[in-house]
């Protein structure tokens, strides 16, 4: 019975005395890496998600039917306005043209115009002063017509639409966004509603949803969509650039009025690098916008008579819809969780490639839910 | 024994899948629970994987865990049931199987027993008897937890018990007693 004793308790002493294991990185990482793949959904769902976006957008290109032929800029232009028969009519009426003050600047760039100055013969006197009698204030209404206009009125006609692809020319564009953004703390999705108010003219807003998935290794893709709606008028025109415009080359289209609205696609990719798991969250972003816009426009053409400032104007109403690469912009993110699942950002972004011909200071406010 | 103020904040931490501290519980643990499981386990490479299974599920279940109680204890039994369901996976036979097949010779005798023979010649028994023993001898677990733990009788498990308590006093005092050899 003794011996029994003795072997068990060798037994047990030997049992209790074992060695010290040593942690590798490579067993934590298989921890790790359980942890992620049990609270990491199946990734196929958002590839395949995002192959069906790919297919749609070239879905629309194709019914669109865009033309790489004469310009083979990244810019999807389909004009739709009178514009060139409008300014083709300068021959032989217009009973539709008034003499107005009103000006404006052109802000969106790359509009079609077609310089009608080349085509404009000088009026004779008779027509100069058949067309200083009507009103200076004037409205395009034709029923405003005198008959003592010596032109005669051409019908509309509008123009086949022009289609163009347009890549983004390279311009510093500013941005200040305040926006939700996750924090790490396991959850793999959010989803963003933002609000987005812009300081400077053109008067901008955005709403936009965007829904965020976690890749691997914290990086983090968003897809948003949103839509913005926009207005320029003459308001947004001092007098100083009315005279900067009367004193310039005459037969110009200048912008009256403009109002528009954008369906925006934004995708970028985000790495929380400081501080993630604190209710404080530091990440470098990088993304993409893209837009679907339709935008409709009052344009002004003026003419200069024998060095007699006079402005003859031809209100020009176009509408057009186009697909534009906005920008490239790179950033970052300071994220504070309000309650557990919910959270506020503030985004900072560099743009360095982008369409837009203004700075913008862009602020950006929204609500993040995160599961 | 509430814990104390270090590790409740690790633990937190560890709540909010905040990676550093979970690394650091497991840089804690990791050689206390490999141990643990490596007595359960054939091979070493066996019972990590093992632990870090269990440190999953240790991670996923962390706020189920009662402040009020010790860790150890609680970890301990997450540790113990991945090893049992390893051993599940496994070619799990709960009933005894032929002895003469579980006898490994080891290199030292009882007297001069490592800690290394003996965790051989656990890890020699057959996964019913192995599972068993260390339930019962080295956890303190009781006959009716160990029938309900691995779906057996509880008199199969005195039976295993018995057998594997047996098989180890056989393999080890099979080899040569230093006095008995011949000077």
């Amino acid at each position: 019975m003794k011996q029994k004793n003795d072997f068990w308790k060798e037994f047990d002493s030997a049992l209790s005395q074992p060695p010290t294991h040593q942690t590798t990185d490579e067993g934590w990482n298989q921890v790790t890496a359980g942890l992620d793949q049990q609270t990491r959904p199946n990734k196929f769902p958002i590839l395949i998600w995002l192959f069906l976006q790919f297919l749609g957008g070239m879905a629309i290109l194709i019914i669109v039917g865009i033309p790489f032929s004469q310009d083979s800029r990244l810019f999807l232009h389909a004009q739709t306005h009178e514009s060139s028969a409008e300014i083709a009519s300068w021959e032989t009426n217009s009973n539709s043209r008034d003499i107005d003050q009103t000006h404006g600047q052109e802000v969106r760039s790359e509009s079609i115009v077609q310089d009608p100055v080349e085509n404009l013969p000088k009026p004779k006197d008779e027509d100069v002063e058949a067309v200083l009698e009507t009103s200076r204030f004037s409205t395009p209404d034709s029923t405003h017509l005198t008959k003592n206009r010596p032109f005669k009125a051409a019908p509309s006609i509008p123009n086949p639409p022009q289609i163009h692809l347009e890549w983004p020319t390279t311009y510093p564009d500013f941005n200040i966004q305040i926006a939700p953004i996750k924090a790490s703390d396991g959850r793999n999705n959010y989803l963003d509603i933002n609000a987005q108010i812009n300081a400077e003219s053109p008067i901008e807003e955005q709403l936009s949803l965007r829904y965020g998935r976690k890749l691997f290794n914290n990086f983090w893709l968003s897809l948003g969509v949103g839509s913005s709606r926009y207005f320029w008028d003459q308001s947004f025109f001092n007098d100083t650039e009315v005279q900067e415009i009367i004193s310039s080359t005459p037969g110009d289209i200048i912008d009256f009025a403009r109002s528009g609205r954008d369906v925006n696609v934004l995708l970028d990719l985000e790495r929380p690098l400081f501080n993630r798991n604190s209710r404080w969250q530091l990440a470098p972003i990088v993304g993409i916008q893209a837009s679907i816009w339709r935008q409709r426009a009052q344009e002004v053409t003026y003419f200069s008579v024998y060095n007699v400032t006079q402005i003859i104007t031809d209100r020009i109403h176009t509408e057009d819809v186009g697909l534009k690469l906005d920008q490239f912009y790179l950033g970052g993110r300071a994220s504070f969780k309000i309650l557990p699942k919910w959270s506020l950002t503030a985004d900072i972004r560099q743009a360095f490639i982008t369409q837009n011909t203004q700075n913008t200071a862009t602020l950006f406010m929204g609500l993040r839910y995160k599961w | 024994m509430p814990l104390d103020q270090h590790l409740n904040t690790l633990l937190n931490r560890c709540l909010k899948h905040d990676r550093r501290a979970q690394r650091e519980l497991y840089d804690n643990h990791y050689s206390w629970a490999l141990n643990i499981c490596i007595r359960y386990a054939r091979s070493k490479a066996e019972a990590e994987e093992v632990v870090n299974d269990g440190f999953i599920k240790i991670f996923k279940g962390l706020a189920s865990f009662d402040r009020e109680q010790a860790l150890r204890p609680w970890l301990k039994r997450i540790f113990v049931n991945a090893a049992l369901d390893q051993l599940k996976k496994k070619a799990w036979d709960p009933q005894p199987i032929d002895m003469a097949n579980e006898i490994m010779v080891l290199p030292k005798s009882i007297d001069y027993l490592q800690y290394e023979d003996v965790l051989a010649a656990i890890q020699s028994l057959s996964p019913a008897y192995r599972a068993v023993f260390n339930l019962h001898e080295v956890e303190g677990y009781k006959h009716t937890e160990i029938a309900s733990l691995l779906s057996i009788s509880e008199s199969t498990s005195r039976s295993n018990l018995l057998r594997a308590k047996r098989l180890l006093r056989k393999q080890l005092q099979h080899l040569d007693h230093p006095l008995s050899r011949p000077a």
